[in-house]
């Protein structure tokens, strides 16, 4: 597939010679407009907050195979993906971070242990944990493989012998839910010898729902059935579950604080002026409903932050780790999921581009 | 940046740039605007890159975002939503028509994580630097992206 995608490539050259394209862009510099990428994006670490230890919460039947005991799993490990990744520095933007602790939300109010582990065929997987608010439910898992199948990909696809990131891919969701974003780490260094222990894999993904709620009576269903794996080598395989891993997780261990407001205002975000109908947010989302954006086109390209402000006066920047915007007949959708859960009842404003929403008193 | 290094990067990076744009807008006027717009970009950029691979990455990042941004507008302003369903598309077979069932089977994120896969021959850790997301994303982009071209593509083993 690659030759053959390459080989179609090849033969793809941009209609315009690089002199006349270099002529374009230097007669442009006097009057080049500054975009929101003069500089490349400054990568900082977040830090990490304090995390309220989870409770022992006992484990519930999740439709698979094997059964488990509750273990008092630390819901910390959730985050631990999330706080590592380094986010951008827009110019303009100061990002204050969360200095109050006690607005970070307490994770064992909204999460499960779940410590049930399927054998798929190629390794095993351990659901260790499920986090959920009305709008996003966050599911971690373990992956490792079997030391046969590693060997195989050695032999046939990584000549380096490096060792492979791992994934499990769903295909099957409820109507609804979206799969939004995931984050992965191998508890062993990637890039170590053939020579050293077998990987293991420790995975969080993120589903959200849209045009309305999940509740505490939801099951949340799940179907996995691609395993792959990928070294910084690029070598590539994927395989085929011959039975899906299927994990039907009732989420009535479920946060159920909301907000739901509807401004019908026009607003500016992202150099596109919306008109904002409808804003919800939870614990570790926020959503909004748009009719179609309108381009402004004077505007350099930038991204707007979000801006969460707080009663104590803490302000929080920009903390987004993912976002879909989505067309769908006369409404987008956008969605943020964010790195840290928060009390909404501790919120006094959201600001989404030009638009402050206050929360007032509730 | 100088004069200097603008014409560099112009002859090392434009047919590079155009094609990553070309496998998420599916359009060749659109990719060639994607390029002029990156470049112009380029052109305010303050210091030097301490490597030339440095500058690629910069470039392929910008011009996936103002790519993103492009579709977007098309999408709200009525426009063709697949610039080359135009009528004027010419009907004899060219390296664009030819390719246009494979990267159409795809929706532009995916096709923009496969292009930088299989034909710039980044990693899944690569990819999700370059593009901010995360290698989980980049794998299962890879692997949905996969599943749809297998109809179209021999699988090499």
């Amino acid at each position: 597939m690659k030759s053959k995608y390459t080989e179609l490539f090849d033969n793809i050259t941009p209609p315009k010679t690089d002199d006349e394209l270099l002529r374009e862009v230097l007669s442009r510099r006097e009057g080049a407009v500054p975009g929101g990428f003069t500089e490349p994006p400054k990568r900082r670490s977040f830090r990490k907050p304090v995390i309220i230890a989870a409770a022992a919460v006992a484990a519930v039947s999740v439709g698979v195979t094997a059964a488990g005991a509750s273990t008092g799993w630390d819901f910390s490990r959730l985050f631990e993906g999330f706080y590592s990744r380094r986010a951008q520095d827009y110019a303009g933007y100061v990002d204050t971070g969360i200095e109050n602790q006690v607005i970070t939300a307490d994770l064992s109010e909204m999460g499960i242990s779940l410590d049930q582990t399927v054998d798929f065929g190629y390794g095993t997987v351990t659901f260790t944990g499920a986090i959920a608010d009305s709008n996003v439910v966050m599911i971690m898992y373990d992956l490792t493989v079997k030391d046969e199948v590693l060997e195989e990909y050695y032999n046939k696809y990584s000549k380096e012998g490096k060792k492979p990131f791992l994934n499990l891919d769903c295909s099957f969701l409820n109507p609804g839910c979206n799969y939004s974003d995931g984050f992965g780490y191998p508890l062993s260094a990637p890039d170590s010898t053939i020579n050293e222990k077998a990987v293991d894999c420790s995975i969080t993904k993120a589903y959200y729902y849209r045009d309305g709620y999940l509740s505490n009576d939801t099951v949340l269903e799940v179907e996995f059935d691609i395993f792959n794996m990928s070294a910084s080598d690029q070598s590539w395989w994927e395989l085929e579950l011959e039975e899906p891993v299927t994990l039907s997780l009732p989420l009535d261990f479920m946060n159920t604080d909301r907000i739901a407001v509807s401004p019908n205002v026009e607003i500016t975000h992202d150099n596109y002026r919306y008109f904002l109908e409808d804003v919800v947010i939870t614990p570790l989302n926020i959503q909004w409903y748009t009719q179609p954006g309108e381009r402004i086109e004077h505007l350099p390209m930038r991204s707007d932050p979000l801006i969460y402000r707080f009663k104590d006066g803490t302000e929080v920047k920009n903390y987004a780790i993912s976002e879909s915007s989505e067309y769908n007949g006369d409404r987008e959708f956008h969605s943020v999921l964010l790195d840290k859960p928060i009390n909404v009842e501790d919120l006094a404003s959201v600001t989404i581009g030009d638009y402050t929403l206050y929360l007032g008193r509730r | 940046m100088t004069d200097q290094n603008i014409e560099k990067y112009v002859r090392l990076y434009h047919s590079m740039l155009y094609r990553v744009a070309f496998s998420y807008l599916r359009s060749s006027a659109d990719a060639e605007d994607v390029c002029q717009d990156s470049f112009l970009r380029l052109l305010n950029y303050p210091g030097e890159f301490p490597a030339d691979e440095d500058c690629k990455r910069w470039l392929i990042r910008v011009a996936v975002n103002l790519s993103k941004n492009l579709l977007k507008y098309r999408r709200t302003h009525g426009g063709p939503q697949d610039p080359l369903d135009a009528a004027d598309i010419p009907a004899e077979p060219t390296a664009e028509n030819e390719l246009l069932p494979l990267i159409k089977s795809l929706p532009p994120e995916y096709g923009a994580v496969i292009h930088l896969f299989y034909y710039e021959g980044y990693s899944a850790k690569e990819i999700a630097q370059m593009l901010d997301i995360s290698v989980t994303a980049v794998t299962s982009r890879l692997s949905r992206g996969r599943r749809r071209l297998k109809k179209l593509l021999t699988e090499e083993e």
